[in-house]
């Protein structure tokens, strides 16, 4: 098994969008921290499809510091992309999915936070997250479960 | 004695009126006249007074303006011409007496515009007693007014009706003991007083330098009475000053009453508005932060949510695997890796070669890679179960902020709401304005009370000096006792002491005997004739001539009396005065029934005839006042009606008087 | 003075337990004062005379 990289990066030209998410009073993510933004880069480029590789790594997070939570979710991406469970042998290979795809999703990101035209980001998050939920029928347990 | 009748000529509308008052052969003793206001119905009590006394005290603001002479007259009179101005008021007495009062006065009308030129008016009493053919002018016609009606009381006889109430007010009330007094006439006995306190003095003047010490003790009594003089004429003062204060409050008072808010109520909304504006700020920051609250939930939640999904086909994976027994593995492939290293079994068996090497080749061959990760599947199972548990909360979480921020938002509303409704109850209200007719007010009441308070020093100064007076009085007379010589004068000065003293007494008696007198008579007026018999059950009036009215509960009631209750206390006291002053004279009241309607106006009708007694009562009324109930009301006492008519001409106007049942 | 102020005084000093010349003295005052009203009179002459008069007489 491969040993797990011990940091997360993103590519430097995207640096400076990452940081207006962190540093901008209206960002939904002001004064968080960066795996925050990270992770919400991440499944918002997952959820869009959106996925494209490094040129230039700038470690960003340390992955130590990734929640129990945000684990899960960065390994249920690379399975999901793999189709495979044996990508968690290859956690080099996850962290890069997780690299990628946050790199795809951070431009998105940033233009839902600050795009004006349909109204202000929490009630179109509000809105998208509940027509998600319902959509889905997340409220009720599955057999499985 | 009566009023037999009053003819006018060229006097204001009556050009030449003669008006019978009284008639031997009919003696009812009221005379109703009647005339509609600006008839010239106010203008006969002006005559009367004008006659007796040379002024019109009750002149209307219009006829300030216009000349004494009647504007026909004067239309008519041509450069130079001179005309008379006239009145004869004709009085008859018991003993067959008569006096006519006869005043005129020349008025000429100069060349050209220059204003009229008015003579002074001339007071004649013709005298006639019963046995006499003849008539004699009286000498002193002033006097004769004087035994008829004094000026300085005149206006307890001769009377506007809808002004009664002045009596009770400030101003008045200050003067209504002194006229009292001298309705009661006891200024006759004042004087006697005053020639046996002068006799008194110079006596005193002739004793002094012979006994030192009667001259030192007579220097003190000297300057006493000094000292008790100024601190009267001080209270005088005051109480002047204190029935200025009382009327000012009454003003502040109204002016306080009209204003749209109280001070106090300002203050209050004031405080509330404050406290309204720190709960919205509160209630702001609250929404603020649970805006705030809830974005981060929400932010928190879109990467479980946006990845649900694939968080829920991952555990689906992990779980298939489980339930097939893939995972856990039955061994660790690290486990077997180390048995063909070792090349022994756990049993002991030898694997370094053979079958046995082979059967544990192919259990290695068996192993899945997952084997060396099974473990965190395990844990990722768990883990994923527990996220999508979370993710099922997401709603009822959401809801719950959400509900809180509604109710914040609702509360915010409301506060709102009601701010604005106080903001508007304190827009446009000065209240710098409200504050300081508030503080003027109670300004003023303060100095009522510091006033009050003054006087009742004085009171107490003044009874203290007396009592003084009095102790060195009688040991100046001690020491005058010693005097051996001048027996005669001290004998006089010792008599004259005493009269002085005894009338002095008599004089204080007098007077509180008249007070109850008209206490008395006042309340048993009021209470037998007022209309709401049950409220009122007692009328009082103390040294000072001030007057309660107290009801049921023996409480002050005087300020709750309606206009015609005021009137009919009114009445009721100057009919006690009356009786008091043995004054015989006739009353005449112009508008006695105009501030009151309904069965109080009957009421008041009929009592007006009780307040008769043997006196003639003349009564000039308006139409409205005196409608066919209040005239069947005062029939039976009635004896003269009469209706004033009034005559525009192209020269000028004129009223006539004619009997009432003549048509118009 | 009216005639019931008149007669309310003149009750008092005939009923008052006053002495007989202070009596006398006051009821001729009072008579004098009315009947001289509205002339002139010099009345010191005449009240130091009636005073003389009564000062020394009985009392009771």
């Amino acid at each position: 098994m491969k040993k797990k990289p011990d940091r997360l990066c993103v590519d430097k030209e995207d640096l400076a969008d990452f940081r207006m998410l962190l540093e901008e009073k209206d960002s939904p993510l002001y004064k968080r921290e960066n795996k925050d933004v990270f992770v919400m880069a991440m499944t918002t480029g997952y959820k869009n499809g959106a996925r494209l590789p490094l040129k230039t790594r700038e470690g960003f997070i340390r992955e130590e510091y990734l929640s129990v939570e945000e684990r899960s979710i960065i390994k249920s991406i690379a399975i999901q992309q793999d189709k495979n469970l044996s990508i968690l042998l290859d956690m080099e290979k996850v962290c890069q999915i997780a690299e990628e795809y946050a790199r795809g999703g951070i431009k998105y990101l940033k233009d839902s936070v600050f795009q004006k035209s349909h109204g202000a980001y929490p009630k179109r998050l509000e809105a998208e997250l509940l027509d998600e939920f319902e959509g889905h029928h997340m409220a009720s347990i599955s057999k499985d479960e | 004695m009566r009023f037999k009748s009053i003819r006018m000529k060229n006097y204001r509308q009556y050009k030449e009126v003669e008006i019978p008052l009284y008639s031997r052969g009919n003696d009812l003793p009221v005379t109703v006249i009647e005339g509609a206001m600006g008839t010239g119905k106010t203008n006969l009590l002006n005559a009367i007074t004008w006659c007796l006394y040379g002024k019109e005290e009750h002149l209307s603001i219009r006829d300030r303006g216009l000349p004494i002479i009647n504007n026909i007259v004067l239309s008519e009179m041509k450069g130079l011409q001179s005309d008379t101005v006239e009145v004869k008021l004709t009085v008859e007495y018991e003993d067959g007496k008569t006096e006519i009062f006869q005043r005129r006065q020349d008025v000429t009308k100069p060349k050209g515009d220059n204003p009229l030129i008015f003579g002074r008016s001339e007071l004649k009493v013709f005298i006639k007693d019963k046995k006499d053919r003849d008539w004699h002018v009286s000498e002193d016609p002033e006097f004769r007014v004087d035994r008829v009606l004094p000026h300085d009381i005149q206006e307890y006889f001769l009377f506007d009706g809808e002004r009664l109430d002045k009596y009770f007010a400030g101003e008045h009330r200050r003067g209504l003991k002194k006229e009292v007094f001298e309705v009661s006439q006891l200024d006759f006995f004042e004087k006697v007083i005053d020639h046996l306190e002068k006799m008194n003095t110079n006596y005193q003047k002739e004793l002094e330098n012979i006994n030192p010490k009667a001259d030192e003790i007579k220097q003190k009594l000297d300057r006493r009475k000094v000292e008790l003089q100024r601190e009267k004429e001080e209270r005088e003062k005051i109480e002047l000053k204190l029935n200025e204060a009382k009327a000012l409050e009454e003003q502040l008072l109204d002016e306080v009453k009209k204003l749209p808010i109280s001070g106090e109520k300002i203050e209050e909304l004031k405080g509330q508005k404050d406290k309204f504006e720190r709960r919205l700020k509160s209630l702001e920051d609250e929404i603020a932060k649970l805006n705030q609250e809830k974005l981060i939930y929400l932010v928190d939640y879109s990467k479980l949510i946006t990845t649900y999904q694939c968080m829920k086909n991952t555990k689906e994976m992990i779980s298939t695997k489980v339930e097939k027994g893939e995972i856990p593995p039955e061994f660790k492939k690290g486990f077997i890796e180390k048995i063909l290293e070792k090349g022994i079994c756990i049993c002991g068996t030898d694997v370094t070669e053979g079958q046995h090497r082979q059967a544990v080749q192919r259990l290695l061959e068996q192993c899945d890679e997952l084997d060396e990760i099974s473990q965190e599947l395990i844990r990722e199972d768990h883990n994923l179960l527990m996220l999508l548990e979370k993710v099922r909360r997401f709603k009822v979480g959401l809801e719950r902020i959400s509900r809180d921020i509604v109710n914040r938002e609702r509360d915010y509303e409301l506060t709102s709401t009601r701010l604005k409704e106080i903001e508007t109850q304190i827009f446009g209200i000065d209240d710098e304005k409200v504050k300081n007719a508030e503080r003027r007010y109670k300004a003023t009441k303060r100095e009522i009370e510091s006033f009050a308070d003054a006087i009742g020093m004085k009171k107490q100064s003044i009874k203290d000096l007396t009592n003084l007076i009095s102790d060195l009085e009688k040991a100046y007379y001690n020491e005058v006792k010693k005097i051996e010589k001048h027996d005669s004068v001290k004998c006089k000065l010792e008599f004259s002491r005493d009269c002085v003293n005894v009338s002095k007494d008599i004089m204080v008696e007098v007077m509180e005997e008249i007070r109850k007198a008209i206490e008395e008579r006042t309340k048993d007026q009021f209470l037998k004739t007022i209309w709401k018999k049950e409220t009122y059950k007692d009328v009082r009036i103390d040294d000072d001539y001030n007057i309660s009215v107290l009801d049921q509960n023996g409480m002050e009631a005087i300020g709750t009396l309606s206009a015609g209750e005021r009137q009919f206390l009114a009445l009721s006291f100057v009919n006690a005065l009356h009786m008091v002053s043995g004054f015989k004279t006739p009353i005449v009241i112009d508008t006695p029934l105009g501030r009151i309607s309904g069965v109080p106006k009957l009421n008041l009708a009929r009592g007006l005839t009780s307040f008769l007694e043997g006196k003639q009562l003349v009564l000039l009324v308006t139409d409205q006042e005196y409608n066919p109930e209040v005239r069947a009301a005062m029939g039976k006492s009635v004896g003269q009606e009469y209706r004033i008519k009034f005559i525009e001409t192209e020269n000028g106007s004129k009223a006539e008087v004619a009997s009432y049942e003549e048509k118009t | 003075m009216s005639e019931d102020v008149n007669a309310r005084i003149i009750k008092r000093i005939h009923d008052g337990p006053y002495k007989k010349n202070v009596k006398e003295f006051l009821l001729w005052a009072i008579r004098e004062e009315l009947h001289k009203q509205g002339t002139k009179w010099i009345y010191k002459d005449e009240y130091n005379l009636k005073i003389n008069h009564w000062c020394d007489k009985e009392t009771k």
